[in-house]
């Protein structure tokens, strides 16, 4: 009798806590990930396309818009890329995991989502070496600091590794009746 | 040789497993980098950074953008009523009018979902209510999603380019007659399948409901000539007409056709920037992969032990497809085209293909993974709006199969359907 209470207790502090993991992660954390990317993109359209009307308008082609472009660009990709880890948008193929039973499945997304961790770790690590050693180079026309370009990588990583480990704790711990996310 | 073997048999167990791709390409690349070589690790990061900041696959966002915003804004409904003007008396009656109407929506979108929601969202539900079998109507705007990605603008030209050092808008110009001929095809397989089933065929239309779509639909029409012809002139680079693209269908869905509201453009743009970032991220690190095996010659290796056993170019091409379409199948569009273009590209010289021909191959094969189960992007889109199950929409789509095939064979053994546009227009010698 008494283990069992105390077993279930600790589900409900995990499934308590779950929740407001969840709540962080996938209501505000993820909001302010989807603005930023909203408002990344809409800023590279408007670059873009005001550099071909003033190429053709004006005949003034705007060197710095080519550059600011490439530098947007990765940003959408990495912030759009934790958008798609909140999702769980990311191309994979899932096909032979769907045919599974649920035991077997909760194993693998576990497994998968280790994997998926250990190179999140692995961008973040490298990835903020290799932007601090290219700091002191620039860009060609902003003249401004390469680490700008090279911080997407990790950074983007930053964000979507909460929501490996996120998923692994839920995997982990045993409760049946919640919804995947 | 031994640590090549593990890195593919790694590779093939994490992506089966259901590792999303850019996690799994990037540990074995880790993997391979380390044991292979001793490559710089830093080199993996700064292969995936310069991939996402290029220039030209900027246009992946922004004709995915514009292929929604379209979508939203109403063009595929005016679209489908143009084509039904045109082509609902001919046998096949709707099915003909879906793949017309996604071959005029194909040349103003980069993205296969919108293409396939855009009419299918339409037309299966208007077939399944004229009495065409659910299974039929799904197949048929499945099917239809290959002529996307082949009619320009085209997101896996735009990829193939990069990767290949090949001009995105010469691709486009390439993918204009094989496009056009796929649409023939499938019109000619659905034609022939609703005549022995017995669908019926709606009247013809006057000309004056013609004329009333085409004025109805001129704005839509208006952004194919625009993105196309900015291209073909030399006007435009393919990431400078996107971004026209995109302008132009805020425009008309805003202000001309007044379907489009502010509210829709957070999603559309959120979707935009999912989708275009999942595959960006993916380039990257495939091209890092690829990066350090090529750096081994791997690519020549594996393409000269392929030519030490036979040099017949039939032979050679006919396995290529045989091995392009089993991993199209598999893998899915985008992630069998980066795996296998840079090992591809030593044909090229070795064989004497042309490029753009090779670009037309890979693509061609390729576009049929993207409506067959299990990973096939148009075919769930189809599959939802019927609102029946992917096998059973597979089932329907055998005919279709067989004219995208032959469309293939044509396409690769007859260099002259990709080539000859380009040479006309002057874009090739």
């Amino acid at each position: 009798m008494k283990p069992n209470k105390f077993k279930r207790r600790k589900i409900l502090k995990i499934s308590h806590s779950m929740e407001i993991i969840d709540k962080v992660l996938y209501r505000y954390f993820a909001r302010v990930v989807d603005i930023f990317a909203i408002y990344l993109l809409s800023i590279l359209v408007i670059v873009v396309f005001v550099n071909v009307c003033s190429r053709y308008a004006l005949n003034l082609s705007l060197a710095w818009s080519e550059e600011l472009a490439k530098i947007l660009l990765v940003w959408v990709t990495f912030i759009g890329a934790a958008a798609a880890s909140r999702r769980g948008r990311h191309l994979k193929i899932e096909d032979v995991i769907k045919r599974m039973d649920e035991q077997r499945q909760r194993k693998m997304y576990i497994y998968i989502n280790v994997v998926v961790s250990l190179f999140l770790v692995f961008m973040i690590w490298k990835g903020f070496s290799f932007s601090i050693a290219m700091k002191d180079t620039v860009t060609d026309a902003l003249r401004i600091s390469n680490m700008i370009l090279y911080a997407a990588l990790p950074v983007g990583a930053i964000l979507m590794l909460p929501y490996s480990i996120r998923n692994i704790i839920y995997y982990c711990s045993d409760n049946k009746g919640r919804q995947k996310k | 040789m031994i640590i090549l073997l593990i890195t593919v048999i790694l590779f093939f167990g994490f992506i089966f497993t259901g590792v999303p791709l850019f996690f799994a390409t990037g540990l074995v690349s880790v993997f391979y980098f380390i044991f292979a070589g001793g490559f710089p690790l830093e080199i993996i990061l700064q292969r995936i950074e310069v991939t996402s900041e290029s220039f030209p696959l900027l246009a992946v966002p922004f004709f995915v953008l514009a292929g929604y915003l379209m979508m939203a804004g109403g063009a595929g409904k005016r679209i489908v009523k143009l084509s039904n003007s045109f082509v609902s008396w001919l046998p096949g009656g709707l099915a003909i009018v879906s793949i017309v109407a996604a071959m005029i929506f194909a040349g103003m979108s980069g993205s296969l979902i919108a293409d396939a929601a855009a009419v299918g969202s339409i037309m299966i539900p208007g077939m399944v209510k004229k009495g065409y079998h659910k299974n039929y109507a799904s197949a048929v705007i499945a099917s239809s999603g290959s002529i996307g990605v082949i009619i320009p603008p085209s997101i896996p030209f735009i990829l193939f380019g990069f990767i290949a050092g090949v001009s995105v808008g010469n691709l486009f110009i390439a993918g204009v007659i094989p496009g056009i001929l796929i649409g023939v095809f499938l019109m000619i397989a659905a034609g022939i399948l609703a005549k022995v089933r017995g669908y019926p065929v709606e009247r013809r239309a006057h000309l004056r409901e013609i004329i009333r779509a085409l004025i109805e639909c001129f704005p839509s029409l208006g952004m194919p000539l625009i993105i196309l012809g900015g291209i073909f002139g030399g006007i435009f680079t393919a990431t400078e007409a996107a971004s026209v693209a995109v302008v132009y269908g805020l425009i008309l869905g805003f202000f001309i056709h007044r379907e489009l509201k502010i509210s829709d453009l957070p999603s559309i743009l959120i979707e935009s920037v999912i989708t275009s970032a999942t595959i960006l991220i993916v380039i990257g690190v495939v091209g890092a992969l690829t990066w350090g095996l090529a750096a081994n010659e791997i690519p020549q290796k594996l393409i000269m032990t392929v030519l030490s056993f036979t040099e017949n170019r039939f032979l050679v091409l006919l396995l290529v497809n045989v091995v392009l379409l089993i991993l199209g199948c598999v893998m899915g569009l985008a992630p069998a085209l980066l795996m296998t273009t840079p090992l591809l590209l030593p044909l090229i010289t070795a064989l004497g293909i042309h490029p753009l021909h090779l670009g037309l191959i890979i693509v061609t094969n390729l576009a049929i993974g993207s409506f067959t189960p299990p990973v096939g992007g148009a075919l769930y889109v189809a599959s939802g709006i019927a609102g029946i199950s992917i096998w059973e929409t597979a089932k329907g789509l055998i005919p279709f199969y067989i004219a995208n095939i032959i469309v293939l064979i044509l396409v690769t053994y007859f260099p002259i359907i990709t080539l000859w546009l380009p040479k006309i227009i002057g874009v090739i010698p």
